[in-house]
C-alpha cells in the first residue's frame, strides 16, 4: 500500500507547501517538505476540502524542534495563513468613503464601522512583517536586517488581490476596536490612547480607500472594555 | 451544453485569464469543487466570469462514497451549493474511500468489490444524488495492488451500481490502462464490458511509471500529456459507445493552456469522427 500513502501524503505536502509559500522561499524546499511530512503524519485533514488545512501549522511550528534556529518561522506561516484567509473570505460592498462624513457628533457615539469580511490586522515583534512582506515573491537580494520593537500589519482583499499593508499601532488599535464592534468614537479613543500624536483623519482615511469598512451600524454593547 | 458531445479541460488557476478569454468553440470546463469551497474571493470570481461563457462540470474528490460511513452532510451541503450556484452540466466523483473515523485522506484507496460494498456504496450514491436533486456520474479507479475479497469485476460492480443507484458512469480510459498494466488485465475487454448507457463522461489523462519499479508499476500522475496508449483506447472506446463529453485532465505539472487545447482538439477530431451519421446539426 505505500504507493497510496505516498502519494496522500504528498498531496498534502502540496498544499501546505503552497499556503505556507513564504517559508518555502525563507527554508528552502527540502526543508520545508521533510517539516510539513512530519505535521501531515501527526495532522493529517480531517476535511474534504483543502483549502484551510494547516490552520495551526505555525502553531506547531513554533514548538517544532528543528526550527529553532529560525525562531521567525511561525510568524511568516501565520501571516501567510492570514494571506489565504483574506483570499477566500466573502465578498462584500465597501462603504462608500463620503458616508462618515454625514455622522453627528453624538452617531459618532452609537455608530461603529464594520469591517470587510477579507481583512486580517495582526501585531508581531520586531520588523516580521515586513521580513515576510520582503520575502513575498522570491529573496530579497540583500540581507534583511531584523530591528527592534513591534510592527502592525493589515491584510485585506482590494477588488481580487490580496494587499499587505504595513500599519500604524494607532491604526491597528482602531481596526481591533471596529473589529469587536466599538463606535467610531471608541474607536479613535482607542488609536489616540496608543499614540497621542496619532491625527484621525489621516489614520481613517486610506482605509476607507482601500475598501477596509464595508457598512455603519450600531455600536455593540460591551465593546468598550473589549480587546 | 451544446447539441453534440465535445471535448473540455481541467481548469486551473494559471490558466484563468486564458481560459476567460480563448475562442476555442464548444469548449467546457471542468474543476474540483473542493478547492471552491471558500465563501468568497477571486477563486469564485474567475469561476462565475468563466462559467457564464462556457459550459462547466464538477468532479469530486471528497464524498467518499465508497467509504463505510455515510457521505459528509457538510460537504454534501456544500457540493450543492456550489452546483445552485454553477449550474454545472456534469457533476462526478470517484468511486472510492477516502475518510475514516474523521481524518480525510486526499487520496483515492481501495476497496473490495463485495456484495455488502455495493449495498453501502448504493446507499451513498442514492444519498448524495437526493441531497443534490439530480444524478451523478462515478469514476473508476486507477488500482495499484490486487485486493483479496472481490466478488465481481470492477466492469460488473459500476454496471449494477448504476442499475441500482441510477448514477451515471464516468469512464476514465487512463486509470483502466493504469489498472490493467499494474494488475495484469486487459483494458479492452474490462472497456468492452462497461454498459455503454450507462457511461456520460470520459476521462483522458497522463501517467508516469514508479520510480522505483518502472514500467511494471504505473501511476495515475495526471502530471503528463495523454499516452498514445491510452488514446489507441479512447478510439476503441467512442467507436463503440458514440461521442461522449471527454475531459483533458491536469493536476500536475501543468503546461501552456495552449497545450492542454491541443490535447483537446485531437479528442475533439476523434468525436468528431464517430458521431453518427444521421445526426442533425
Amino acid at each position: 500500500m505505500a504507493v497510496y500513502r505516498n502519494t496522500i501524503t504528498r498531496g498534502s505536502i502540496d498544499v501546505l507547501a503552497s499556503t505556507f509559500s513564504t517559508v518555502v522561499t525563507m527554508v528552502g524546499e527540502d526543508w520545508f517538505r521533510a517539516a510539513a511530512a512530519v505535521y501531515v503524519g501527526a495532522h493529517p485533514p480531517t476535511t474534504p476540502s483543502l483549502l484551510r488545512y494547516g490552520a495551526d501549522f505555525p502553531a506547531w511550528l513554533s514548538a517544532f524542534e528543528p526550527a529553532r534556529d529560525t525562531p521567525y518561522l511561525p510568524a511568516i506561516a501565520r501571516l501567510d495563513r492570514l494571506w489565504w484567509d483574506a483570499y477566500f473570505a466573502a465578498d462584500a460592498d465597501a462603504l462608500d468613503p463620503q458616508a462618515l462624513s454625514v455622522l453627528s457628533a453624538e452617531d459618532l457615539e452609537n455608530t461603529g464601522l464594520r469591517l470587510h469580511p477579507s481583512v486580517r490586522i495582526a501585531e508581531f515583534d520586531h520588523n516580521l512583517a515586513s521580513l515576510w512582506q520582503a520575502h513575498r515573491q522570491d529573496a530579497p537580494s540583500r540581507e534583511f536586517g531584523i530591528a527592534e520593537g513591534t510592527e502592525c500589519i493589515l491584510i485585506a482583499r482590494s477588488g481580487l488581490e490580496v494587499e499587505g499593508t504595513i500599519i500604524t499601532p494607532a491604526s491597528h488599535a482602531f481596526l481591533a476596536a471596529c473589529r469587536v464592534g466599538a463606535s467610531v468614537m471608541t474607536a479613535a479613543d482607542r488609536a489616540v490612547a496608543t499614540d497621542p500624536t496619532a491625527s484621525l483623519p489621516d489614520l481613517i482615511r486610506p482605509l476607507l480607500v482601500a475598501g477596509v469598512f464595508t457598512h455603519l451600524a450600531a455600536a455593540r454593547p460591551g465593546s468598550e472594555h473589549d480587546d | 451544453m451544446t447539441h453534440r458531445p465535445t471535448a473540455g479541460v481541467s481548469l486551473k488557476p494559471q490558466h484563468y485569464s486564458e481560459a476567460l478569454t480563448t475562442s476555442a468553440a464548444d469548449l467546457w470546463f471542468e474543476v474540483h469543487p473542493e478547492n471552491y469551497m471558500c465563501d468568497g474571493g477571486p477563486r469564485l470570481a474567475w469561476l462565475e466570469a468563466i462559467r457564464d461563457k462556457h459550459p462547466l462540470s464538477l468532479h469530486g474528490v471528497g464524498l467518499s462514497l465508497a467509504a463505510d460511513e455515510e457521505p459528509s452532510p457538510g460537504h454534501l451541503a456544500s457540493l450543492k451549493q456550489l452546483a445552485d450556484r454553477f449550474e454545472p452540466f456534469i457533476i462526478s466523483e470517484h468511486l472510492a474511500w477516502s475518510q475514516r473515523a474523521g481524518v480525510y485522506r486526499p487520496d483515492l484507496l481501495p476497496f473490495p468489490r463485495s456484495r455488502h460494498a455495493l449495498d453501502r456504496i448504493v446507499t451513498n450514491v442514492s444519498r448524495a444524488q437526493d441531497v443534490l436533486g439530480r444524478r451523478i456520474l462515478i469514476e473508476n479507479p486507477s488500482l495499484y495492488v490486487a485486493l483479496n475479497g472481490h466478488e465481481m469485476s470492477e466492469p460488473e460492480f459500476l454496471g449494477e451500481l448504476s442499475r441500482r443507484s441510477g448514477c451515471g458512469l464516468l469512464v476514465d480510459v487512463n486509470n483502466v490502462h493504469v489498472s490493467a498494466n499494474n494488475l495484469g488485465f486487459s483494458a479492452e475487454a474490462y472497456l468492452d464490458a462497461i454498459p455503454a448507457a450507462a457511461i456520460g463522461e470520459i476521462h483522458l489523462a497522463g501517467h508516469a511509471p514508479d520510480e522505483n519499479l518502472g514500467a511494471k508499476l504505473l501511476i495515475d500522475t495526471h502530471g503528463e500529456p495523454v499516452a498514445e496508449a491510452v488514446w489507441t483506447l479512447y478510439r476503441l472506446l467512442v467507436r463503440r459507445i458514440g461521442p461522449k463529453p471527454t475531459l483533458i485532465e491536469r493536476d500536475d505539472n501543468i503546461p501552456a493552456f495552449s497545450d492542454l487545447i491541443g490535447e483537446r482538439d485531437i479528442a475533439e477530431g476523434i468525436l468528431a469522427a464517430y458521431q453518427p451519421a444521421l445526426a442533425h446539426g
